[in-house]
């Protein structure tokens, strides 16, 4: 049987693709258009993933749309009943949009007709609905190693619903309860996000990037005057310092007032000391409501092992400390855990919950590594390399040891490598098939990949790929993190003794400092968002980390995602060409290939 | 600009034209000094009436389905939303603010999950 998961029209479409419960193919569309975010119906995305199986979209058993739209109309509109008459220009510029999710069925049938598909059986046999949630849930629990798990989904708003929970037994899964629209996590952290002047939906990362370098001083202010945390784990917002319920922007004067601003954060304005101390504050808060609700969670449901999806679930350093202080036996978080996983929740939901699909259990997990996405043969790679030959000489080496020996060197000699292999990954995070790689010990690197790669803000930290046989004497009670979606702190026999002048360094001039073995995969509060590498995972990166660990001493290396900013992560070699060239990147290595510029500095 | 042919079916009875007739029929009645004189002037005058009435409304709705058709997309820009404006406060407003006077608020905290699932439905 096959299933197919769709997720679009908010932000990040995807397609996943299901034969039985194995996961064969999925993607967002915004790899493929290059439109980052791109919310339209995922058209290339579905080819790519049925050309992955080798079949049509007549084949497809069942297309599993990943919300109730309807539902999510109806809470559109209650909002704007309940702003009224406050709410009359995101009435007049939401609406003509709103209204085509009544006709949703209709909208998406046309859409899938463009496959060649008999419109009528689409629509009227094969067509499928899950809600916004249990899309989540399901992307986290059904390919998660636990027979048996609570499953907490956090976003901004499904249909209603903002908080959930499921309890998870083999191929069930059963919604027990859930906090609703707008007492809602999620939104509070993108409201902050728009308050230091971060695009919602895109820069809570950065947010939660900017936290180590404040003081959490309004953390009091905040826990007495936005949220009220009760003793079943429940929360509610105070929303008179909240706007996002009126649709036209996301905090209100009060809150500008409560965090000591004369005015919000403006895109392009600099990042001040307060700046920092609200994202640390909020940082802080989001982490103890965390704790408190899973706390309150685990008092009433006695589980051992806990899920995790939905956006919120994308904050590592709260995942962190969830791991390391709510005393879980095990801790599962979806790597695609935004809407785009939706697409994969919503078939697996529909496979294993309508269809009593049977479930198999993979280990470690059923998410293959996260390697999803297409692959390109040698043949296409040489094509793309061939048509920027003027600018650049390419070599293919076919013998493993001499291409892992050359690369190895260019990282010592602090050279950054674009690195493009095998299968694209699923979901935000690039895991060593689509990455930037770079020598880890120099205090610079993190600047320079910022500013000369990825033309993006210097305080943005790198992640460091370890082995994950040996991440354990870098980071504190690291366990297993292949999908880089927790935080460890650096272990004190690794981190250097500051000098005076960089003790008294405050803010963001902190960056650079020279505070430990691997600076520029460290924060400057000694924290790393560490994913772990398995051999099996990816036996050529394994293999490279490991001969550069024998030179070095260092079992890890630095790994970004292979984009430039604003831009999704590259998909073909053709992407991968054009972003090298358009980057300060010294060398590309796709499959066997490596190229190099004739003219770094032009380029 | 975009055009829209309506002259393929334009009716070919213009108020002129219905006037003279209209003339003719009564001079004709009252020529004859017809029997049931009032009643059937009573009906022809609703029936001029009545059509110029269809007439008037036909013309302004192709008057207007003309003007949207041919307005360019700057003033569909403004026409949209004055249209959207309109219902909000003739519909929205109104009974938002006596839903909020009316019903309490919908309470915090946990609320039971709906289960199980209906898939076939988008709601």
């Amino acid at each position: 049987m096959y299933t197919l998961g769709i997720s679009a029209y908010y932000h990040d479409s995807a397609v996943t693709l299901l034969r039985g419960d194995e996961i064969i193919a999925a993607a967002q569309e915004e790899r493929f258009t290059r439109k980052k975010n791109d919310e339209r119906f995922p058209h290339l995305a579905l080819n790519y993933v049925l050309s992955e199986a080798q079949i049509t979209l007549a084949d497809v058993d069942a297309i599993v749309f990943y919300e109730k739209p309807i539902l999510k109309f109806e809470r559109i509109l209650e909002a704007f009943l309940k702003e009224a008459p406050f709410g009359l220009h995101s009435f007049i510029y939401g609406v003509p949009k709103l209204l085509q999710k009544l006709f949703f069925r209709r909208l998406l049938t046309r859409e899938l007709a463009k496959h060649k598909v008999d419109k009528r059986e689409i629509k009227e046999q094969k067509l499928y609905f899950s809600t916004h949630h249990m899309s989540h849930a399901a992307s986290a629990f059904f390919p998660s190693p636990f027979q048996e798990a609570l499953v907490l989904t956090l976003d901004g708003v499904g249909e209603w619903t903002t908080t959930a929970v499921f309890k998870g037994k083999k191929n069930t899964l059963i919604p027990i309860k859930e906090i609703h629209f707008p007492h809602s996590l999620g939104l509070l952290y993108s409201t902050f996000t728009a308050l230091l002047g971060f695009k919602v939906n895109e820069g809570e990362y950065k947010v939660m990037g900017l936290a180590p370098y404040g003081e959490p001083r309004f953390l009091e202010v905040f826990k007495k005057e936005l949220i009220s945390l009760h003793d079943d784990g429940s929360f509610a917002l105070n929303m008179s310092y909240f706007r996002y319920t009126r649709r036209d922007r996301m905090y209100s004067k009060k809150l500008v007032k409560l965090c000591e601003l004369n005015k919000p954060r403006g895109v392009n304005d600099p990042l001040l000391q307060v700046h920092m101390d609200i994202a640390a504050s909020l940082q802080k808060l989001l982490e103890f409501t965390l704790i408190q609700l899973i706390t309150a969670l685990k008092s009433e449901f006695e589980f051992k092992n806990l899920c995790l999806a939905g956006g919120v679930a994308l904050n590592c350093v709260a995942n962190g400390i969830i791991e390391r202080e709510c005393g879980l036996e095990g801790l599962w978080i979806q790597p695609a855990a935004g809407d785009a996983g939706g697409a994969l929740g919503s078939s697996l939901a529909y496979y294993h919950g309508q269809m009593n699909g049977e479930r198999k259990f993979k280990f470690p997990d059923a998410m293959k590594a996260a390697k999803l996405g297409p692959s390109y043969t040698v043949e296409v790679i040489k094509a793309a390399i061939d048509k920027y030959s003027e600018r650049s000489n390419s070599i293919q080496i076919d013998n493993e040891i001499e291409l892992i020996e050359k690369c190895r060197e260019y990282l010592i000699e602090g050279k950054t490598i674009g690195w493009f292999q095998g299968r694209m990954e699923f979901g935000p995070r690039a895991l060593g098939s689509r990455s930037i790689l770079g020598d880890p010990r120099s205090p610079q690197m993190q600047r320079n990949l910022n500013l000369k790669i990825k033309f993006r803000e210097s305080f943005r930290p790198f992640a460091p790929m370890v082995l994950e046989e040996e991440a354990h004497q870098w980071f504190e009670n690291a366990s297993s993190s292949p999908y880089m979606l927790k935080v460890y702190q650096l272990k004190a026999e690794h981190r250097l003794a500051l000098s005076e002048d960089d003790k008294s360094k405050k803010g963001l001039q902190k960056l650079g400092r020279n505070h430990c073995k691997v600076a520029a995969t460290t924060h400057i509060d000694y924290s790393a968002r560490v994913q772990t590498l398995r051999k099996a995972d990816n036996p050529r990166l394994h293999t490279l980390i490991k001969e550069f660990h024998k030179k070095t001493g260092v079992p890890m290396i630095v790994n970004t995602s292979f984009n430039l900013k604003d831009e999704p992560i590259v998909c073909s070699p053709t992407d991968a060409l054009n972003c090298y060239f358009k980057s300060g990147l010294d060398i590309l290595v796709m499959e066997n290939f490596i190229v190099t510029k004739h003219d770094p500095i032009t380029n | 600009m975009k055009s829209f042919d309506y002259h393929s079916d334009e009716s070919k009875i213009t108020p002129t034209k219905f006037i003279i007739g209209l003339t003719l029929v009564l001079g004709t009645l009252i020529a004859f000094n017809f029997q049931h004189q009032t009643t059937y002037l009573a009906l022809a005058l609703a029936l001029a009436l009545a059509h110029l009435l269809f007439w008037f409304a036909r013309s302004i709705f192709r008057l207007f389905v003309d003007f949207w058709l041919g307005v360019t997309d700057k003033i569909q820009a403004i026409v949209t939303p004055t249209l959207l404006a309109i219902c909000y406060f003739s519909l929205i407003a109104p009974y938002g603010i006596l839903t909020k006077i009316f019903i309490k608020t919908k309470k915090s905290g946990w609320h039971d999950s709906q289960y199980p699932l209906d898939y076939n439905e988008p709601f």
